[in-house]
């Protein structure tokens, strides 16, 4: 059966600052990012889909580096969120980075 | 830097001079005695130790020689410099990107330089490293805290970044804001430094290309958008028109309070990017002999904090204006008027 939760990121920031987003269902990413999915390092919180939790990565030095809001499914209606700037990804989450990465496009 | 009587004529003999003198005479040495005065500030605030941070500058005492070094990070996505390419005094080599970096550093470091006798990123010599190359079809140029990094883009959303000499002067201008007055990147004084270095970066160009405010696009990153974000990536002169994404505010009855970007750093840097360039247009001449060398003491004026706000930043660049150029002087009014504008004061 093929697993249509969604997968969302939303990148802001950068030089340009601009509002970049991209959502698939859990079935279209490669392999390796189902199974990132799966093995997903634990938030601090999770709540209901309308309500994202938040796990915050430690604040990257300098400026202009993307920031990152990366919201995985974690079972039916629920979901866990991770916000995190560039080059602070959390360890686990680079797989679902780099496969959601490819399909951002502007707006969010 | 000397250019000008004031460098050997005592201010008081100057003052007694135009006491004494006619009408027109009396414009000309109160100009001269204003210029020499804002001169004798800016020696005496190079001088003074402007003691922010570890490598805290001794201005005023540079060799206004660059130590540039220019990297190829391969498409590797990592911070830690790659192969060196060309290093300072070295000759051009094939790849544009390289050229690019180097070139763009070395217009910067010669703005600061000449204009305002500052050395480098920290004011005491700072060696300024490029990384080229960073990532696979990256989209973005950033300050890391040790060197300015580059994308090569991915050709629909932005270009080559090392082709643009606004994007450098904005990313090393980075480095200097956090030498100086270190502002915090995040909401309001995050929107601060964004202008910051989208004003000097302005300026680099500017002076590269020997522009008057008039004369200036006031354009950020026209050279390198794609056909995705063309003509240009921010409008300093009418923000919110640089592209159809473009949503800066104009001034603060559009503030935009939102918890993405640092909070709006580079949305509501719009605001003072305006208030810059509204200061520099009713100014004239060069904007780095008027609004730019306000601008400038200001970032280096010891009220700045790093949590500054918009209204404090606005207060700080009058009182250096009447610093500068005199209480009662046009282009003190220029800047108190831009910030209205803009809904700042």
């Amino acid at each position: 059966m093929a697993d249509e939760r969604q997968v969302r990121l939303v990148r802001s920031g950068g030089f340009a600052g601009l509002k970049m987003s991209a959502s698939t269902a859990v079935d279209e990413l490669p392999s390796a990012a189902k199974a990132a999915i799966a093995d997903a390092p634990p938030a601090t919180r999770t709540k209901a889909v309308d309500a994202p939790s938040t796990t915050r990565g430690a604040a990257a030095p300098g400026a202009d580096r993307f920031q990152y809001e990366l919201t995985i499914p974690t079972g039916p209606r629920r979901t866990r969120t991770y916000r995190f700037a560039e080059g602070s990804t959390p360890d686990g989450l680079e797989t679902i980075l780099g496969a959601l990465a490819e399909h951002l496009r502007p707006g969010g | 830097m000397c250019r000008s009587i004031a460098c050997i004529v005592p201010p008081q003999l100057l003052q007694k001079l135009a006491a004494d003198a006619a009408e027109a005479e009396k414009k000309l040495l109160l100009a001269t005695l204003r210029n020499d005065r804002s001169m004798r500030i800016e020696r005496t605030l190079n001088r003074a130790a402007v003691t922010r941070g570890a490598s805290a500058a001794v201005p005023g005492s540079g060799t206004g020689k660059p130590k540039r070094s220019i990297y190829d990070q391969g498409n590797a996505q990592s911070d830690a410099p790659g192969q060196l390419v060309r290093a300072e005094g070295a000759r051009a080599t094939k790849d544009p990107a390289v050229n690019e970096a180097y070139d763009g550093l070395g217009a910067t470091y010669n703005f600061f330089w000449k204009v305002f006798g500052w050395d480098s990123i920290d004011g005491a010599g700072m060696p300024m490293n490029g990384l080229v190359h960073y990532g696979t079809k990256y989209d973005n140029a950033f300050w890391n805290s040790r060197s300015m990094v580059f994308g090569d883009g991915d050709d629909k959303l932005f270009t080559r970044f090392t082709k643009s000499l606004d994007v450098i002067a904005h990313e090393l201008t980075h480095g200097v804001t956090e030498h100086t007055a270190g502002l915090n990147y995040s909401r309001q004084s995050g929107a601060l430094n964004e202008s910051l270095s989208d004003v000097f970066g302005s300026m680099v160009k500017q002076y590269a290309k020997k522009q008057t405010a008039a004369d200036a696009d006031w354009l950020i990153g026209n050279d390198v958008v794609g056909p995705e974000l063309a003509p240009a990536l921010r409008n300093m002169r009418y923000p919110g028109t640089a592209n159809k994404y473009d949503d800066q505010p104009a001034d603060m009855s559009g503030f935009v309070r939102t918890a993405s970007d640092n909070g709006g750093v580079h949305t509501n840097s719009g605001i003072p990017n305006r208030a810059f360039t509204l200061a520099a247009l009713a100014i004239g001449g060069n904007s780095w002999d008027g609004a730019g060398k306000v601008w400038w003491a200001a970032l280096r004026d010891s009220a700045m904090k790093p949590n500054t706000q918009f209204k404090a930043f606005a207060k700080i660049t009058v009182k250096q204006a009447s610093l500068i150029f005199g209480p009662t002087s046009t282009q003190t009014q220029a800047v108190t008027d831009s910030w209205m504008t803009v809904k700042v004061l």
